[in-house]
């Protein structure tokens, strides 16, 4: 007699990648998160302070990289402007010869390193602007004008509603947006401005909210 | 050596010195951020390139109280 059903005995491996099947299910596989990363879901690289053990991240978001174009163009300017001045000289009958040759010695590659400056703190500013979701807080990262840092985060159980704003012609263009979190009572709204793939984000955000731990 | 010549170095020693006390506000908070963040290898990469800034900015310093 033909059997009707037969249990098939998995081994640990194959559960995992039938659990994986169901579309409803998050993608598990873990990414590595590297320097110029904006969006990354299921990291394994990446720890925080207060982070409990076993405390797994679901979601990596910072700033899409494209937003930091007009530093680095202003960098490239400025790095280029001490090239373009002798030229410009005799154009506007000035002459630097009354500047000791010392001076400019040291004014130039102090005009370098200014810019060297400029460009670490602001690369600093989009590197440590993080926001993180792990399946029991939301926590957001703000660091400004490079003494200025703010940690904020709240239990996913807090959360109340996720959603985004898209707006503009290049923030289509790259697909990037503004995420907002709202929290229950009198905690503090969160924010990841302009992050890569807000639709994903908030999707993500939103199977939290209501998930039983 | 002139006056003058000496109140520029001694200026520019000032302005570099004050310099490097920024790079060490730098460093310090890209210090404080790896604490409360830490992404593997990027991390590394921001304490190299602060540390980097400083060595740059004494460097400087140096160079401006030989040359000047």
């Amino acid at each position: 007699m033909a059997d009707i059903f037969v249990a098939h005995n998995y081994s640990k491996k194959e559960e995992e990648s039938v659990v994986r099947e169901n579309p409803n299910q998050p993608e598990k596989a873990k990414h590595h998160v590297h320097l110029f990363s904006t969006f990354c879901t299921n990291p394994d690289d990446i720890r925080f302070e207060n982070q409990k053990e076993g405390e797994e991240i679901l979601l990596f978001l910072r700033r899409h990289f494209i937003t930091n174009i007009s530093w680095i163009f202003i960098s490239i300017l400025l790095v280029l402007i001490p090239s373009v001045i002798p030229f410009f000289l005799p154009i506007l009958n000035m002459d630097l010869s009354f500047v000791p040759a010392g001076l400019l010695a040291i004014l130039i590659p102090f005009y370098y390193l200014g810019i060297f400056s400029y460009i670490l703190v602001n690369f600093m500013t989009w590197f440590y602007n993080i926001f993180i979701v792990t399946k029991e807080r939301v926590v957001d990262i703000d660091y400004s004008h490079t003494v200025i840092h703010n940690v904020s985060e709240t239990k996913t159980s807090h959360l109340q509603d996720a959603s985004y704003s898209q707006t503009g012609f290049i923030s289509s263009i790259f697909n990037y947006g503004n995420v907002f979190v709202q929290t229950a009572g009198t905690e503090v709204n969160f924010e990841a401005l302009a992050a890569p793939s807000p639709r994903k984000a908030v999707e993500i955000i939103a199977s939290l909210i209501g998930a039983k731990k | 050596m002139d006056v003058i010549e000496l109140i520029v170095k001694i200026l520019m020693l000032v302005l570099i010195a004050c310099y490097i006390v920024f790079t060490l506000v730098v460093f310090n908070q890209v210090l404080v951020m790896n604490r409360i963040v830490t992404l593997n290898h990027a991390s590394g990469f921001l304490k190299t390139a602060a540390v980097f800034h400083i060595l740059l900015a004494i460097s400087l310093f140096v160079a401006a109280l030989v040359i000047l």
